[in-house]
Protein backbone atom coordinates (compact mmCIF):
# COMPACT_ATOMS: atom_id res chain seq x y z
CA UNK A 1 0.00 0.00 0.00
CA UNK A 2 1.25 3.49 -0.88
CA UNK A 3 0.77 6.60 1.19
CA UNK A 4 1.47 10.36 1.20
CA UNK A 5 2.58 10.58 4.80
CA UNK A 6 6.05 11.91 4.05
CA UNK A 7 4.69 14.63 1.73
CA UNK A 8 1.95 15.66 4.17
CA UNK A 9 4.43 15.78 7.03
CA UNK A 10 6.90 17.85 4.99
CA UNK A 11 4.15 20.32 4.03
CA UNK A 12 3.64 20.99 7.73
CA UNK A 13 7.36 21.09 8.56
CA UNK A 14 6.89 18.30 11.08
CA UNK A 15 9.65 15.93 12.05
CA UNK A 16 9.01 12.22 12.31
CA UNK A 17 9.12 12.66 16.08
CA UNK A 18 6.42 15.39 15.90
CA UNK A 19 4.14 13.12 13.89
CA UNK A 20 4.90 10.20 16.20
CA UNK A 21 3.84 12.32 19.20
CA UNK A 22 0.65 13.39 17.46
CA UNK A 23 -0.23 9.78 16.64
CA UNK A 24 0.92 8.28 19.92
CA UNK A 25 3.38 5.89 18.25
CA UNK A 26 7.16 5.60 18.10
CA UNK A 27 9.35 7.40 15.55
CA UNK A 28 10.39 4.00 14.19
CA UNK A 29 6.75 3.25 13.48
CA UNK A 30 6.33 6.53 11.58
CA UNK A 31 9.41 5.67 9.55
CA UNK A 32 8.05 2.20 8.76
CA UNK A 33 4.72 3.77 7.71
CA UNK A 34 6.38 6.37 5.48
CA UNK A 35 8.49 3.81 3.67
CA UNK A 36 5.30 1.86 2.94
CA UNK A 37 6.72 -1.26 4.56
CA UNK A 38 4.17 -1.30 7.35
CA UNK A 39 0.43 -0.91 6.75
CA UNK A 40 -1.38 0.70 9.68
CA UNK A 41 -4.42 -0.79 11.36
CA UNK A 42 -7.78 0.82 10.58
CA UNK A 43 -7.87 2.74 13.91
CA UNK A 44 -4.38 4.14 13.26
CA UNK A 45 -5.30 5.02 9.68
CA UNK A 46 -8.31 6.98 10.97
CA UNK A 47 -6.07 8.72 13.50
CA UNK A 48 -3.64 9.69 10.73
CA UNK A 49 -6.55 11.06 8.72
CA UNK A 50 -7.71 13.13 11.70
CA UNK A 51 -4.21 14.49 12.35
CA UNK A 52 -3.82 15.61 8.72
CA UNK A 53 -7.52 16.61 8.46
CA UNK A 54 -7.92 14.65 5.23
CA UNK A 55 -9.99 11.64 4.20
CA UNK A 56 -8.22 8.29 4.43
CA UNK A 57 -8.47 7.65 0.70
CA UNK A 58 -6.52 10.82 -0.05
CA UNK A 59 -3.65 9.62 2.15
CA UNK A 60 -3.54 5.91 1.33
CA UNK A 61 -3.83 4.19 -2.04
CA UNK A 62 -3.36 0.67 -3.36
CA UNK B 1 3.05 15.17 40.06
CA UNK B 2 -0.64 14.70 39.11
CA UNK B 3 -2.39 12.09 41.19
CA UNK B 4 -2.84 8.71 39.53
CA UNK B 5 0.07 9.15 37.12
CA UNK B 6 2.55 6.27 37.21
CA UNK B 7 6.22 7.01 37.82
CA UNK B 8 7.06 4.07 35.54
CA UNK B 9 7.52 5.20 31.90
CA UNK B 10 4.78 3.81 29.63
CA UNK B 11 6.91 3.39 26.52
CA UNK B 12 10.43 3.45 25.15
CA UNK B 13 13.66 1.73 26.24
CA UNK B 14 13.20 3.02 29.80
CA UNK B 15 9.81 1.32 30.11
CA UNK B 16 11.27 -1.94 28.82
CA UNK B 17 14.28 -1.76 31.16
CA UNK B 18 12.13 -1.00 34.22
CA UNK B 19 9.77 -3.87 33.48
CA UNK B 20 12.62 -6.27 32.78
CA UNK B 21 14.05 -5.25 36.16
CA UNK B 22 10.66 -5.83 37.87
CA UNK B 23 10.36 -9.24 36.20
CA UNK B 24 13.91 -10.11 37.30
CA UNK B 25 13.05 -9.23 40.91
CA UNK B 26 9.92 -11.40 40.71
CA UNK B 27 12.01 -14.22 39.23
CA UNK B 28 14.57 -13.84 42.00
CA UNK B 29 11.86 -14.00 44.68
CA UNK B 30 10.40 -17.10 43.00
CA UNK B 31 13.86 -18.71 42.89
CA UNK B 32 14.53 -18.00 46.57
CA UNK B 33 11.01 -19.16 47.47
CA UNK B 34 11.49 -22.39 45.51
CA UNK B 35 14.76 -23.06 47.32
CA UNK B 36 13.22 -22.43 50.75
CA UNK B 37 9.87 -24.19 50.27
CA UNK B 38 11.32 -26.91 48.06
CA UNK B 39 13.52 -27.97 50.96
CA UNK B 40 10.46 -28.48 53.17
CA UNK B 41 9.38 -32.12 53.29
CA UNK B 42 5.93 -33.41 52.42
CA UNK B 43 2.88 -31.98 50.75
CA UNK B 44 3.15 -28.58 52.44
CA UNK B 45 6.53 -27.88 50.85
CA UNK B 46 5.24 -28.98 47.45
CA UNK B 47 2.10 -26.85 47.80
CA UNK B 48 4.01 -23.74 48.92
CA UNK B 49 6.50 -24.15 46.06
CA UNK B 50 3.59 -24.43 43.63
CA UNK B 51 1.92 -21.32 45.09
CA UNK B 52 5.06 -19.16 45.05
CA UNK B 53 5.80 -20.08 41.44
CA UNK B 54 2.18 -19.58 40.35
CA UNK B 55 2.03 -16.15 42.05
CA UNK B 56 5.38 -15.16 40.52
CA UNK B 57 4.24 -16.21 37.06
CA UNK B 58 0.98 -14.28 37.47
CA UNK B 59 2.95 -11.17 38.53
CA UNK B 60 5.25 -11.59 35.54
CA UNK B 61 2.17 -11.71 33.30
CA UNK B 62 0.81 -8.51 34.86
CA UNK B 63 4.16 -6.77 34.23
CA UNK B 64 4.20 -8.09 30.66
CA UNK B 65 0.61 -6.95 29.97
CA UNK B 66 1.40 -3.45 31.30
CA UNK B 67 4.41 -3.23 29.01
CA UNK B 68 2.42 -4.63 26.05
CA UNK B 69 -0.25 -1.96 26.46
CA UNK B 70 2.43 0.76 26.41
CA UNK B 71 3.96 -0.13 23.06
CA UNK B 72 2.41 0.85 19.72
CA UNK B 73 0.85 -1.44 17.13
CA UNK B 74 3.96 -1.81 14.94
CA UNK B 75 6.05 -2.80 17.95
CA UNK B 76 3.36 -5.32 18.93
CA UNK B 77 3.29 -6.68 15.39
CA UNK B 78 7.08 -7.09 15.43
CA UNK B 79 6.89 -9.07 18.67
CA UNK B 80 3.98 -11.24 17.46
CA UNK B 81 5.79 -12.00 14.18
CA UNK B 82 9.05 -12.69 16.02
CA UNK B 83 7.34 -14.92 18.58
CA UNK B 84 5.64 -17.02 15.90
CA UNK B 85 8.32 -17.28 13.24
CA UNK B 86 11.47 -16.80 15.31
CA UNK B 87 10.26 -18.74 18.33
CA UNK B 88 8.95 -21.63 16.23
CA UNK B 89 12.11 -21.76 14.11
CA UNK B 90 14.21 -21.76 17.26
CA UNK B 91 12.03 -24.50 18.76
CA UNK B 92 12.43 -26.55 15.58
CA UNK B 93 16.20 -26.11 15.70
CA UNK B 94 16.23 -27.05 19.39
CA UNK B 95 14.07 -30.08 18.59
CA UNK B 96 16.54 -31.23 15.94
CA UNK B 97 19.40 -30.84 18.43
CA UNK B 98 17.58 -32.74 21.17
CA UNK B 99 16.37 -35.54 18.88
CA UNK B 100 19.87 -35.91 17.45
CA UNK B 101 21.28 -35.99 20.97
CA UNK B 102 18.74 -38.66 21.98
CA UNK B 103 19.84 -40.88 19.09
CA UNK B 104 23.40 -40.99 20.35
CA UNK B 105 24.79 -43.06 23.18
CA UNK B 106 26.40 -40.67 25.61
CA UNK B 107 28.48 -41.63 28.56
CA UNK B 108 26.56 -41.81 31.78
CA UNK B 109 26.83 -38.60 33.80
CA UNK B 110 26.48 -39.75 37.36
CA UNK B 111 27.00 -36.41 39.04
CA UNK B 112 23.86 -34.89 37.49
CA UNK B 113 20.42 -35.38 39.01
CA UNK B 114 17.31 -35.99 36.91
CA UNK B 115 16.15 -32.47 37.85
CA UNK B 116 19.34 -30.97 36.48
CA UNK B 117 19.12 -32.95 33.23
CA UNK B 118 15.47 -31.87 32.83
CA UNK B 119 16.45 -28.25 33.51
CA UNK B 120 19.25 -28.47 30.91
CA UNK B 121 16.77 -29.68 28.28
CA UNK B 122 14.38 -26.85 29.11
CA UNK B 123 17.20 -24.32 29.08
CA UNK B 124 18.47 -25.55 25.69
CA UNK B 125 15.00 -25.26 24.14
CA UNK B 126 14.37 -21.84 25.71
CA UNK B 127 17.76 -20.56 24.54
CA UNK B 128 17.08 -21.68 20.95
CA UNK B 129 13.64 -20.03 21.02
CA UNK B 130 14.97 -16.75 22.43
CA UNK B 131 17.78 -16.63 19.86
CA UNK B 132 15.25 -17.25 17.06
CA UNK B 133 12.94 -14.63 18.55
CA UNK B 134 15.70 -12.03 18.77
CA UNK B 135 16.90 -12.61 15.21
CA UNK B 136 13.34 -12.48 13.82
CA UNK B 137 12.52 -9.32 15.80
CA UNK B 138 15.66 -7.56 14.52
CA UNK B 139 14.94 -8.74 10.95
CA UNK B 140 11.35 -7.40 11.12
CA UNK B 141 12.56 -3.91 12.05
CA UNK B 142 15.56 -3.97 9.71
CA UNK B 143 13.21 -4.70 6.80
CA UNK B 144 11.14 -1.64 7.67
CA UNK B 145 13.87 0.97 8.06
Amino acid sequence: MNNRLKVLRAERNWSQADLADALGVSRQTVNALETGRYDPSLPLAFKIARVFEQPIESIFSE
Amino acid sequence: MPSGKSIIPARGPGAFAVRMGMAAVVGLIAGVGTQIFGAMPGLLGFALTLVVNAVAMALAFVICIQWWKGIDEAAQEAHKWAWWWGGCTGMAAGGVLLLTALSREFERIDNLTANEILAMGMFLMLTCMIIGYGVAWAAWWAKRQ
